[in-house]
């Protein structure tokens, strides 16, 4: 029985256009129809040009990609954008600059869909006037694995009407300008979501938020630290979630949740908040929200969240707070940003339960760390 | 296990919330206040503490005619209820007491905010009116959905916590505890907190509202405005004929299900049309008229979002333990469903992320529609013994990541395969006992303590801390962070490794999550 449905399921399986692989060196003058070899490799320029669906553009890092203008991406993918050292697909980082001179501009504007950018460091968009982003997505469907932004004016990475997936990026150095309501990753639509991402270090004052979330956010074991805004800022009316997550001495609160938002539901557990300047979690209580708040932890003595671990929360289910001894993070070392989850209090303690009532079940339970780089025994 | 649960209560703190509380009990009466009055002390009583009989001004104030003396037992902060006395059936009003007026027929003045329902219109000293203070409602019966559809988030103590609504069970969860013939409606302003308790508020026991099994298929409940909870709640049956229906209804944003379960459905347990959240639910025995394309679960809108749900034992045909179309699971558990483990729609961003497919009709994970675009991120996830792919892509367009999943093998393999041909999707899998990168465990072993039972703590070595826990630093500063979790929903217990014994029936291991 199972072979025969194994043999109609492959005959239903569609078939997928094969992948172009294709070349961009910095020192690439080739053509786009030779880019297909290593040895022939175009120009960014050229494959920002002139990729068409099903292309994967490999960007070799031997050089810094540096651009002075705005670029846009406006064709239709899938696309795939890659950084690599030796190999295609090695993980090396490609770096494509906007440098430092000039009036502030887009580095990149992705407004087709389904593009996704893999290893790819992003950085710099000029010198002066009015703050704008690195990178923007308005087209849909667009995912960022293992890319970096950092040294822009505005935030590093901004969605506005597209649902875009971040997986081990990293942003620091971002809103330079201190722009209000801004965050180095700024996500704006219901369904995108951030694993394992790590805002940090932004510094340049009140709005320099690590992430900024309305509209469906989800961060999920993520990082937000050192910056001299919240650890993430949300206004939305929307739903949210955060979960496994670490909110590390910001300045202002670990999240804040501004009011006047309105209508929204919450979910949130197993983070960690620990010396944060104001609040771990402050929620605006002119705010309509409902939800779970389960077991998550906060730091206390020299690590404690200045103005306390909760600010006004009305109307949310809350159990399970953990409150770790004084002066102790959960962390090897933060400062470094090494997140490593060490402490005992925090081994475990997650909330990892499951619900089953049916009879013929004996039952599950999980037992996670509180926090997103779970410990390894 | 005890040192476990001792060591995390020693851990734990009170961080709660307050609540404006309010109580179901069958024995009560829909007449009654539902809040428990200053006067009542001990368990709260299905007997309303004060009941007099009078005139209402039409706006706030109940006057007694009754002779009565309301300042002896009724107390500011009390709530009333205030209706026609003639046919009355359910509460048409209820409000906060901010006044009581001394002496023999004293006025009593109800909250014109902190209210549900409307105040009677002036009786015109026609003493029609009767007053109640206090006292369970009795809940849903029959056709009557009350006090759903009735309360509402503007039902606040002077303090401004909003309202829950407690609804007691008798402590089995095989027996109903309120039976209804027709459809509810929770269509009024939130945020309501509906709950579930056997002894006391928020102790985690559950209320099982229950449809019948007779006449025609109705709708369990239906939520059409926003800010509504539901926890500790089991809603089980749907009719027996007709057309089939859904059991749960959402079809509006902002609802949020915790710990409720759904079974004996004759369409979807859960349809969730919008954004809203599910928090370790469960859902069994639904679509049991085999319709296509119901589930289990149905994540039908962007942002819906599900997190330590269970789907399983759903057997028709066409059933898949979770539907998403553009939404998100984690620590999600779908087994011996009848075809998907999770099926998702076209042209959407889903994610999955350290879940559980095992012992589904279908694939494990099935992945679009043939048309359109998917957006697909699905880490750490076990796939086994499913009788189609463990993941099966069919999108035409296809982008994400596919990361550190493990794969049955042997008697636990994926009839069709481990996963279906892919096209852009960055992929990264590990040896986890075949001895190749290609996340496939031995043969004939599964992940977990035991499955067939519902047991779906991780056991085995090779997927304990084998799960994608990389992070990009390229900061000069970072020395780096990387994490180790498990492959899998219930990531084992650090200490021990898989957790202690189980018993039959345990419900809500996680006690430290009871308020």
């Amino acid at each position: 029985m199972r072979l025969f449905l194994a043999i109609f399921l492959a005959l239903m399986l569609p078939l997928s256009a094969a992948i172009t692989e294709r070349y961009v060196s910095s020192s690439g003058t080739d053509t786009y129809a030779n880019s297909t070899s290593s040895s022939t490799p175009m120009s960014l320029t050229t494959a920002y040009a002139n990729a068409v669906a099903n292309d994967r553009i490999n960007i070799k890092a031997d050089g810094t990609y540096a651009f002075t203008t705005a670029q846009t991406l406006a064709q239709a993918g899938p696309i795939f954008w890659r950084g690599y050292t030796t190999t295609i697909g090695d993980g090396g980082k490609a770096t494509i600059d906007g440098g430092t001179s000039g009036t502030y501009y887009k580095l990149l504007t992705v407004s087709g869909a389904n593009h996704q950018f893999q290893d790819l460091i992003f950085a710099h968009n000029g010198a002066s006037g009015t703050g704008v982003e690195g990178v923007r997505v308005t087209g849909g469907e667009v995912c960022f694995i293992r890319c970096v932004w950092h040294d822009f004016s505005g935030a590093g990475v901004y969605n506005s009407t597209a649902i875009i997936a971040h997986i081990e990026c990293e942003a620091y150095a971002c809103n330079q300008s201190n722009i209000a309501q801004i965050g180095a990753i700024d996500i704006n639509l219901s369904g995108s979501l951030a694993v394992r991402c790590i805002s940090h270090d932004n510094v340049a004052g009140a709005n320099a938020h690590g992430y900024k979330a309305d509209g469906g956010m989800n961060l999920y074991q993520c990082i937000s630290e050192s910056n001299t805004g919240n650890g993430d800022y949300s206004t939305g009316d929307t739903t949210s979630t955060m979960i496994y997550s670490e909110f590390y001495n910001n300045t202002l609160s670990g999240v804040m949740f501004v009011p006047p938002s309105t209508d929204m539901i919450l979910t949130m557990y197993n983070c960690n908040f620990v010396n944060n300047s104001r609040y771990g979690f402050e929620f605006g209580s002119s705010q309509t929200c409902t939800g779970t708040f389960l077991n998550n932890a906060f730091g206390s003595g020299t690590q404690a969240n200045d103005l306390g671990n909760v600010e006004a929360m009305e109307g949310m289910w809350m159990a399970g707070e953990i409150n770790y001894d004084s002066d102790v993070t959960p962390w090897t070392d933060p400062a470094n940003g090494d997140f490593r989850i060490n402490l005992a209090a925090a081994k475990g303690a997650g909330a990892g339960s499951f619900l089953q009532t049916a009879t013929s079940y004996t039952g599950t339970i999980g037992y996670p760390d509180v926090g997103a780089a779970q410990y390894t025994p | 296990m005890k040192f476990v649960l001792a060591f995390i209560f020693l851990t734990c703190s009170a961080l709660a919330t307050d609540w404006t509380e309010f109580y179901v009990q069958s024995t009560g009466s829909n007449l009654n206040a539902g809040h428990q009055a200053a006067a009542d002390t001990g368990a709260v009583d299905n007997t309303a503490t004060y009941t007099g009989v009078g005139d209402s001004d039409g706006t706030s104030i109940f006057t007694p005619s009754d002779g009565s003396t309301p300042a002896s037992t009724v107390s500011a902060g009390d709530f009333a209820s205030v209706y026609v006395t003639a046919g009355a059936t359910v509460a048409t009003f209820v409000g906060r007491v901010t006044a009581v007026a001394g002496g023999a027929n004293g006025a009593i003045t109800v909250s014109t905010t902190a209210k549900a329902g409307t105040f009677p219109a002036s009786s015109a000293g026609a003493h029609t009116i009767t007053c109640k203070i206090g006292g369970a409602w009795a809940g849903p019966s029959g056709a009557v959905d009350f006090p759903i559809g009735f309360a509402a988030g503007t039902l606040m103590n002077a303090t401004g916590n909003k309202p829950r609504v407690n609804f007691k069970g008798d402590g089995d969860n095989s027996t109903a505890d309120y039976s209804i013939t027709a459809g509810m409606t929770a269509d009024t302003e939130g945020i309501v907190l509906w709950q579930g308790y056997t002894t006391t508020p928020g102790d985690g026991g559950k209320a099982n509202i229950d449809g019948g099994t007779s006449g025609t298929y109705y709708t369990l409940l239906t939520v059409t405005v926003n800010l509504h909870m539901f926890a500790d709640l089991i809603f089980s049956n749907n009719g027996a004929s007709g057309t089939a229906a859904d059991g749960i209804y959402i079809n509006v944003q902002e609802t949020y299900m915790y710990r409720c379960v759904v079974h004996d459905i004759a369409r979807e347990g859960i349809r969730m049309a919008v954004r809203g959240a599910l928090v370790e639910c469960e859902v069994y025995a639904c679509n049991e008229t085999n319709t296509s394309p119901w589930g289990g679960i149905g994540l039908r809108g962007d942002g819906c979002m599900a997190f330590r749900c269970i789907s399983h034992d759903n057997p028709g045909s066409f059933v898949d333990g979770f539907i998403s179309d553009g939404s998100g699971l984690v620590e999600c558990i779908s087994e011996t469903n009848g075809r998907h483990g999770f099926n998702s729609g076209g042209d959407k961003s889903i994610y999955y992320l350290s879940c559980d497919a095992y012992n589904n009709g279908g694939d494990g994970i099935k992945v679009g529609t043939g048309s359109g675009s998917m957006l697909a991120n699905i880490q750490n996830c076990n796939l086994v013994k499913n009788a189609g792919w463990g993941i099966n892509f069919v999108a035409s367009t296809q982008l994400g990541t596919l990361y550190h999943c493990g794969f049955g093998r042997g008697t636990q393999v994926n009839t069709g395969g481990d996963y279906s041909t892919l096209l852009g999707v960055d992929v990264i899998l590990t040896n986890l006992g075949s001895g190749s990168a290609d996340g496939r465990y031995a043969d004939n072993v599964t992940p977990w303590q035991d499955p067939a039972s519902g047991d779906f703590r991780i056991s085995l070595a090779a997927a304990k801390n084998a799960g994608r826990g990389a992070f990009t630093q390229t900061s000069g500063s970072y020395t780096g962070t990387i994490g180790y979790p498990d492959i899998g929903a219930g990531q084992s217990q650090p200490s021990a490794g898989g957790g202690a014994s189980l018993s039959a029936g345990t419900l809500n291991l996680g006690t430290l999550n009871v308020q």
